[in-house]
């Protein structure tokens, strides 16, 4: 699924220059749900942006989904995340204006899905987060954790390939932080994979993998089994 | 995205009306001025074209219709003469002085002229007919110009000190008035020449109808021979006639000066809001860049939103434009809505919301999607 290899990012030119990854290799297959941790700017951000096609490392290569993103231009970048991988951040970045239902179709209209079939799939997606009955609900009348539900339902309607999140469940309490999380694992199946950063050590038992980041070094990689 | 675009814009219910508002505002004044332009261009030029003709003859020197020396007797029969000339009709177009009867002077422009089939001068009657005009030393004054003149409500009859003659208004016309609002009076053309004390067959202009149009340059380049006269295309001389009166008198440029006014602070109203609307929604407009969502895509967020406000803004503007059309109206002031004034009006608007949205599409487009998890 992802296949990077020998990334490096330098931020800056010259005397400015920051270099916040280092010759970091990474390989996640199918079916796995990672997560990234590490110490506040290690680098986890960084490297997530680069996965995900965000953002060109100054060295080494990135291959999503057999692309190699590091050699694509600016505009086929934008097709592979369109057509392969979802996004949850920290906030739930929904049009205020929107209803639940729209902010989930509307992304679907622009990964390309006609106007008929955008609405069942995004009540289907919703439905799956639990929010059947919220669905001309707009943002200012959720919780923030019914909206960070909608966030998924939006990432995942589309059934992308590959989920990427970073700090998802930060702004929620305990609870609802766990139930986001299992929305986020019961995504990750045979075909699928997610890489999450957090600083929630209560997530990591959802994970397949865990791999830290320090100083922007991989200096630890354990797989387990998920309980 | 149209969807996101306008649930966006009328989520904003403030911003929204702001920029309606803007947009009608400019709306409205470009098509009032525009308006108002082509108004004084036909007030000016009114007494042309309802003569007609395809050419006018003039007295050489001659830059407008309301300043010409009278042409000399045997000027007809020479124009008359020319071959394609089917009709060479007189016009009397000239200054004259009224003595009122508190005992004040005023000027006045007397008009005649023999008029083509359908296009009887005057055009507009408020009372009387135009046979009216045949009876001995009548005249005709509008509606407008009674109490300037000190005449009666039922001014039918009435007597005019004019030109040191008395003549008597025999009919009153209704919303003829000139550019320079100078009370237009209007006479059979013996009458006036009877007044200005002309000879018989003599004329300010001559109109020739042509037999074809297309001997009008022949015709033209014959008569100009001649060393005290200028021919001119009537179309020219309108133009010519407008452009002294509302272009000279400064009068356009005022105009064009408030219709600017207007697209100026529109652009701003609507730039302000389109740009406000952007930056507060840029989050999630780089959310959308992040999901692959191409710069034209996220571009329409802002077009479908500056597209809208040219659309209502436009529509509230033209019927603003409308109802002001009709009050000047009662002040004897022509505003004129037709096609062209409105398509380039509205042209105007939907030119001024395009400029107004650039600022807010180079905002997308320098939207950077990695930004998203910061
Ligand atoms: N656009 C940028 N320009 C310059 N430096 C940057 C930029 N983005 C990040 N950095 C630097 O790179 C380093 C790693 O940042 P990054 O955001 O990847 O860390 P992080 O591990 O996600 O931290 P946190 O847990 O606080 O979110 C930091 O030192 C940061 O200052
Ligand atoms: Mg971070």
């Amino acid at each position: 699924m992802i296949f990077a290899s020998g990334v490096g990012m330098t931020y800056g030119k010259a005397a400015l220059a920051t270099r916040v990854l280092h010759d970091v290799s990474i390989a996640i297959p199918r079916g796995q749900l990672a997560l990234l941790t590490g110490p506040s700017g290690s680098g986890k951000t960084t490297l997530i942006s680069i996965l995900a096609g965000l953002i060109r490392p100054t060295a080494g290569s990135v291959d999503v989904c057999g692309h190699r993103l590091t050699s694509l231009t600016e505009a086929e970048n934008a097709r592979v995340r369109r057509d392969h991988v979802g996004f949850v951040f920290q906030a739930d970045n929904l049009f205020p204006a929107l209803t639940a239902v729209a902010n989930v179709a509307e992304v679907l209209r622009l990964r390309g899905l006609p106007r008929k079939a955008a609405g069942p799939v995004a009540r289907a997606a919703l439905a799956r987060v639990g929010l059947a009955d919220r669905l001309e609900h707009r943002p200012g009348e959720l919780s923030g954790g019914q909206r960070q539900r909608v966030a998924v339902a939006r990432a995942l309607a589309s059934r992308p390939s590959l989920l990427i999140g970073d700090e998802i469940t930060s702004a929620l309490d305990g609870a609802t932080a766990l139930e986001i999380m299992q929305l986020v694992r019961a995504f990750v199946t045979g075909d699928t994979a997610a890489v999450i950063v957090t600083h929630d050590h209560r997530l990591e038992r959802f994970a397949d993998r865990i791999i830290r980041l320090e100083d922007g070094r991989i200096v630890s990689d354990t797989s387990q089994e998920p309980s | 995205m149209i969807r996101i675009a306008l649930q966006s814009l009328f989520f904003e219910r403030g911003k929204l009306l702001a920029a309606v508002a803007g947009v009608a505002f400019a709306a409205n004044l470009v098509l009032v001025q525009a308006g108002l332009f082509f108004g004084f261009q036909r007030a000016s030029t009114a007494v042309i074209t309802r003569v007609g003709g395809d050419l006018w003859v003039m007295a050489r020197g001659t830059a407008l219709v309301d300043f010409a020396d009278p042409l000399a007797p045997g000027v007809g029969d020479l124009v008359r003469a020319q071959p394609c000339v089917e009709r060479a009709r007189a016009v009397i177009f000239s200054w004259a002085s009224i003595r009122k009867p508190s005992g004040g002077i005023d000027n006045v422009q007397l008009i005649a002229a023999e008029a083509r089939p359908g296009g009887a001068l005057p055009w507009a009657l408020a009372t009387g007919l135009p046979s009216d005009l045949r009876g001995p030393m009548r005249v005709a004054v509008d509606a407008a110009d009674l109490a300037r003149l000190e005449l009666p409500a039922s001014a039918i009859g009435a007597p005019i000190e004019l030109q040191d003659r008395t003549v008597h208004v025999g009919a009153v016309t209704r919303g003829i008035r000139s550019f320079t609002v100078v009370p237009y009076l209007f006479a059979e053309p013996h009458e006036a020449r009877r007044i200005l004390g002309l000879a018989d067959g003599q004329a300010t202009f001559w109109a020739l109808d042509l037999a074809r149009p297309g001997c009008a340059p022949a015709v033209r380049a014959s008569l100009e021979r001649h060393p005290d006269l200028a021919i001119r295309d009537r179309a020219e001389f309108e133009a010519m006639t407008s452009r002294y009166w509302v272009i000279g008198s400064g009068a356009g440029a005022t105009l064009a000066f408030a219709a600017m006014l207007g697209f100026i602070v529109g652009l701003v109203v609507v730039g302000q809001t389109l740009y406000s609307l952007t930056e507060s929604r840029s989050r999630e407009l780089a959310t959308l860049k992040a999901m692959g969502a191409s710069g034209r895509e996220l571009a329409a967020f802002v077009l479908w939103q500056a597209g809208f406000l040219a659309l209502v803004g436009g529509a509230i503007g033209l019927g603003c434009a409308y109802g002001l059309k009709l009050l000047v109206l009662t002040i004897g002031l022509t505003v004129v809505l037709d096609g062209t004034v409105i398509g380039a009006g509205l042209g105007a608007i939907v030119v001024m919301c395009a400029l107004a949205s650039l600022a807010s599409v180079r905002r997308i487009h320098k939207l950077e999607a990695a930004k998203v998890f910061k």
